[in-house]
């Protein structure tokens, strides 16, 4: 890795597109013009965990239900606090301008295959040097 | 229940379905013109109907898309010959927003289609008139000739694709999820 390399962690990947302090993210954003950014296996190993993880919870519910109301009922009735809070905010978001259960799908799908390739735009992905078996390439 | 109309191509048949007067078009390409006496308020299944006195222009599903592309391409026109002045910009942009969430009701019959539309919706909707460029107008420009009755899911990846590479977010915004992250220890 030469000097001029930026290695971005998960919070700034995140950070970058999910946060609401957009003066943070567009100093970061200055800050990262032009220079050579990368990233590893381990953190997009991370991202996995995270909004992707949540976002494909939240598509099986979608499918258990037949309305959109119910789906909001039961995420409301949950007793985990924390999926809870992600996944109403998820949930609020696929669902705004009126959208039907059968759109809010379509959202969904499409923020589960395409949020990966935007968070990682101009990214170069490294290998990993942990031991960890999840960031290990596919065979 | 089915229904026979006149056309100024050959006789046409619509259905009746479930007494919801709900429209459906079963057969017939291109556009036809038909007379329908008493039934001004009905809607016509997938198709879009426009009304000049008692008279609807109905257009089989292939048309009314490639009219829905021209009209999009249209209102982007509009957006560049008012691009210099910003209250015009706003307006013109505005309208594409509501032509944009008009096609979204009238493009449920076929997912595909649906899915690029939305495409485009969230694209614009994550895009104020002010930070629009030139560059993003002719983005958006080739994104809606992919609006056609044979798009295919390939069709709508390479769109999105593009979208991403240009700069702009064709998915919906997920901002205030990095906090909540944070706030619970999670990055």
């Amino acid at each position: 890795m030469n000097s001029s390399n930026i290695f971005l962690d998960t919070c700034v990947i995140l950070n970058r597109e999910f946060s609401r302090d957009r003066d943070k993210t567009d100093a970061v954003e200055k800050f990262l013009n032009q220079k050579n950014v990368i990233t590893s296996t381990y953190v997009n190993m991370e991202l996995n965990r995270t909004y992707y993880k949540d976002s494909y919870t939240l598509h099986t519910m979608l499918q258990e239900h037949r309305s959109l109301e119910e789906v909001k009922e039961r995420i409301k009735e949950m007793h985990f606090r924390r999926e809870k809070e992600r996944l109403e905010l998820i949930f609020e978001r696929i669902t705004a301008d009126n959208f039907e259960l059968h759109e809010a799908k379509i959202r969904l799908k499409r923020l589960i295959k395409w949020y990966h390739t935007k968070l990682l735009k101009g990214v170069n992905v490294i290998l990993s040097r942990t031991r960890c078996e999840q960031c290990l390439p596919k065979l | 229940m089915y229904r026979t109309i006149s056309s100024t191509e050959t006789n046409k048949e619509i259905l009746d379905r479930d007494q919801k007067r709900e429209w459906v078009y079963l057969e017939g390409r291109g556009k036809i013109v038909i007379s329908i006496r008493d039934e001004l308020e009905y809607k016509i299944g997938p198709m879009v109907a426009y009304e000049t006195s008692r008279i609807f222009s109905i257009y089989s599903r292939k048309d009314y898309i490639s009219e829905m592309r021209n009209s999009f391409l249209k209102i982007m026109g509009e957006i560049r010959d008012n691009f210099e002045d910003f209250r015009d910009r706003q307006m013109c942009f505005f309208k594409l927003k509501k032509a944009l969430e008009s096609a979204r009701k009238e493009s449920q019959v076929n997912p595909v289609l649906l899915e690029l539309i939305i495409c485009l919706f969230d694209t614009v909707k994550n895009l104020y008139s002010e930070n629009l460029t030139i560059e993003h107008i002719a983005t958006l420009e080739t994104i809606i000739y992919y609006i056609d009755s044979r798009i295919t899911e390939t069709d709508v990846d390479e769109a999105t694709e593009k979208l991403i590479s240009a700069g702009l977010n064709p998915l919906p915004k997920l901002d205030g999820l990095a906090e909540i992250y944070k706030r619970q220890g999670e990055i």
